[in-house]
């Protein structure tokens, strides 16, 4: 029986580098199609160029790049006061049965289909960007919105977690000594989820990065980013549209193979500032 | 326990990776398969039309299944070069070297481009010039061309579009489309943008109607879509095969080339060509 | 206890308990207490787990507001407070009536940000104010010495018996008249329990005390009157010394001596 025991012990951890070992292959293939890349157009020289022509050559991701993080960051400062006041909404003001169905409300725009988004944005952001801006309506500040939107449910069912881990012995002691529910929630309850809402943030921000369809739909895709107002482009929704001009064995590929690992830098910038900003705090 | 926690792991990962290895040895194993099979990909303006004539042809031929996917001009092309696909849709001419391998070319006929505008720019008429500048961006305001005062919002297609590359080569020549034009990845997705935008110009492949949006006659004379193959802009929508490859595939490809229903979808076949506007 | 009515013992109020019934989800938690306690003096509430001893405590500064679907009659004044007035000030009647719980429940900050909790919350912006406040507050729960220098330390640093002598600086801080005291040993070491019931004998005659304990004898030792409760009812109240000599009840006796089921 041991023996047993001790072969599919064997098995078992076979079959888990089995699996670790597929992970290691698919990012192998990103890596190495991006050193190919690397190797013949330079590093430094394709991030810091802006102009992006792949049919003469010219491989400036910098744009992307730019238009990436813009958008995402933009996306979190719209959406964290929404999201924060949902989380607030939902732990601490909504009772019971009520919040349980706040949660189920919220969970339901968390599956709504990313395209559903973009639709919304077509039909009110850009319109409304349009009419205030006197521009087409298309680029990365309607991105941000729909953006935002789109991760404003994410971030306020996680805030309100954290929001609700906060030890009611701590609610307890401020409103004890006289506070209000107000002065607690801003010096007792914030303060302590903090970490947990930071984390909350990060996740959202991953979401909003990878965030490929309702960008594209609204972003205007130019290749070159001139302003919050006009059409510009992010990693993901440029990979979406040189797919079809750049397929597998084309000089220039392996420029997707960089955008991605680009993609998976700034994912792994995330998770690192993650358990950083985790770290301080409780 | 007759179910452990350590077969459960084993299970749920040798499971899918035993299910897809067989798939994937059915892609390589290439035992003579009781129905041919063929496969189609390429550029998504010629989608509509060869799905629906199709299914007659694979009626005539018998047991034959063909698949058919888009993913465009290019990558239809790059597949036929390497083998994954028996006949690529191209609306675009490859540039040179790009196939490798000696291939044959069937065109379809001709597929007009039309350049639209939003309903209210207030012309309906412009000079190829005009419509070279308004895509340049030099032209900034309807107003310039004998419109309304509204500012121009160009809308165009990515790299990859043949419309695009024949809007390029025929009409713009050496200028490049707006810095601050808006790319969209269909005809589809142009038309609505351009009808939903104050002031908007793009260009669509007619293969759908066209409402909702103002047609514009280029070269100062109005002429309907169905006359187009008169027009210079039009893409040559055309069927590439292997020049080595089985009768079966040839046979598609020309009666994908010659079937007389193709201007129900666009194409139209070849004409005489007129003195172009441009 | 009659005897104290009325006298102002150090700016201590006294405290009036008349016809209190409290219910939870209409199950009746505390039913028909009356009670007195003079000014400056310690209670004792001893009684089984789920007598209404806490409920109690929560009523006393209204805290028993904050859970949802309970309903509170009868009448409770504090010194000049009358508690469930509708027109009561509930942040001053908070203010005056401090509380310590059953678990130290330090906030996640600096031990001096603790202590200055409560005088920040009121308003008080002067640092220097701030910190003499702080220092008052931590030498007289007898914590100054132990944690002097340390200020800029996470208070969760401190030891469970340190922690508790935290939460009592705290809510000295805002100079409260009544200090509410939940089980406050409970949770901590013979020693720091012996250090906490020293404070508690200090404070006497300065703050009203009311402290609910599962310990007999620490209930003997620092109480000057002693209430027992069961199943939510007030069974006998009376001076320490008579009540763990001679009860009048014959519940108390049985409870004083084990012999409780």
């Amino acid at each position: 029986m041991l023996k047993i025991d001790k072969a599919m012990d064997q098995v078992t951890y076979v079959s888990m580098a089995l699996f670790a070992a597929i992970w290691i292959v698919l990012i192998a293939i990103i890596v190495s199609g991006a050193w190919h890349f690397v190797q013949t157009h330079g590093f430094v020289s394709s991030v810091a160029s802006f102009q992006w022509d792949p049919l003469q050559s010219h491989f400036g991701i910098g744009s992307f790049i730019v238009g990436s993080i813009t958008v995402t960051l933009l996306a979190l400062v719209l959406a964290i006061p929404g999201s924060l006041a949902l989380g607030v909404l939902g732990s601490r003001i909504l009772q019971g049965k009520w919040q349980q169905q706040f949660v189920r409300f919220l969970t339901v725009f968390v599956s709504v289909p990313s395209v559903l988004y973009g639709w919304w944005g077509l039909t009110v952001v850009v319109p409304g960007i349009r009419r205030l801006s006197h521009t087409s309506g298309y680029g990365p500040l309607s991105a941000s919105i729909v953006l935002a939107l789109m991760i404003v449910p994410t971030f306020s069912i996680l805030s309100l977690n954290a929001l609700r881990h906060v030890p009611e012995s701590y609610i307890e002691g401020s409103i004890g000594l006289g506070a209000s529910e107000d002065q607690t929630l801003w010096h007792i309850i914030l303060p302590a989820a903090r970490p947990r809402i930071v984390q909350a943030a990060l996740i959202a921000v991953a979401r909003g990065l990878g965030e490929t369809i309702a960008v594209q739909m609204v972003i205007g895709g130019q290749v070159r980013i001139t302003s919050l107002l006009h059409p510009a482009s992010t990693l993901t929704t440029q990979l979406l549209t040189d797919l079809p001009l750049l397929p597998v064995g084309v000089p220039g590929h392996h420029v997707l193979d960089f955008m991605a690992l680009w993609l998976l830098i700034l994912m792994t910038v995330i998770v690192w500032l993650q358990y950083r900003l985790r770290g301080s705090g409780t | 326990m007759i179910f452990s926690r350590r077969q459960l792991i084993m299970g749920l990962i040798w499971g899918p990776l035993l299910a897809s290895g067989r798939s994937f040895g059915d892609l390589f194993n290439r035992r003579p398969l009781v129905v041919p099979r063929m496969t189609i990909m390429g550029a998504s303006s010629c989608l509509g039309y060869v799905k629906a004539v199709l299914p007659q042809w694979e009626r005539q031929y018998g047991p034959v299944h063909v698949a058919v996917s888009g993913g465009g001009s290019y990558a239809g092309l790059r597949a036929l070069a390497t083998g994954q696909v028996d006949i690529a849709l191209a609306d675009v001419m490859p540039p040179p070297g790009y196939i490798g391998v000696p291939v044959r070319r069937y065109v379809l006929g001709r597929l007009p481009i039309v350049i639209v505008a939003h309903q209210g720019v207030g012309v309906k008429q412009i000079a190829c010039d005009q419509t070279r500048q308004l895509f340049h961006g030099t032209i900034t305001n309807w107003r310039d061309v004998g419109g309304n005062n509204l500012p121009v919002v160009v809308v165009s297609r990515p790299l990859s579009s043949g419309a695009r590359e024949v809007v390029q080569t025929r009409l713009m020549g050496r200028s490049q489309f707006s810095a601050h034009s808006i790319i969209q990845l269909s005809n589809g997705a142009v038309i609505k943008t351009v009808a939903d935008t104050p002031g908007a110009i793009g260009y669509v492949e007619a293969v759908m109607p066209l409402w909702r949006v103002q047609i514009m006659a280029v070269g100062n004379r109005a002429k309907p879509p169905e006359k187009a193959s008169n027009r210079k802009l039009y893409a040559e929508p055309a069927v590439y095969i292997r020049r080595e490859t089985r009768a079966l595939v040839i046979s598609l490809a020309e009666y994908l080339a010659n079937d007389p229903r193709r201007p129900r979808f666009g194409i139209y076949p070849l004409g005489s060509e007129e003195g172009s506007p441009c | 206890m009659m005897k104290n009515a009325g006298r102002d013992v150090g700016g201590a109020p006294d405290i009036a308990v008349r016809q209190l019934s409290v219910w939870y989800n209409q199950m009746p938690a505390l039913q028909n207490i009356n009670l007195y306690l003079g000014a400056g003096q310690v209670m004792a509430i001893i009684g089984p787990s789920g007598c209404g001893k806490s409920t109690f405590l929560r009523v006393l500064n209204r805290m028993i507001e904050r859970l949802p679907s309970v309903r509170v009659e009868g009448a409770v004044r504090i010194g000049h407070f009358d508690v469930f007035d509708d027109h009561v000030d509930v942040t001053g009647l908070r203010r005056a009536v401090g509380m310590v719980f059953q678990h130290p429940n330090p906030f996640p900050m600096t031990i001096f940000d603790n202590v200055a909790y409560g005088p920040r919350i009121f308003g008080i912006k002067s640092s220097a104010q701030l910190r003499k406040t702080v220092e008052d507050s931590l030498k007289q729960a007898s914590l100054w010495d132990e944690v002097r220098g340390k200020m800029r330390r996470n208070a969760e640093t401190l030891s469970g018996g340190q922690q508790q002598r935290l939460c009592i600086a705290r809510a000295l801080a805002v100079h409260p008249e009544v200090l509410l005291l939940d089980e406050p040993t409970a949770s901590l070491d013979p020693v720091s329990s012996a250090k906490i019931e020293e404070l508690i004998v200090q404070f006497k005659s300065h703050y009203t005390m009311i402290i609910v304990t599962h310990n007999l004898q620490q209930a003997a030792r620092v109480s000057d009157v002693v209430a027992f409760f069961e199943q939510g009812r007030l069974i006998e109240m009376g001076y320490t010394q008579d009540i763990f000599t001679a009860p009048k009840e014959k519940r108390t006796e049985e409870f004083l001596t084990g012999r409780f089921d």
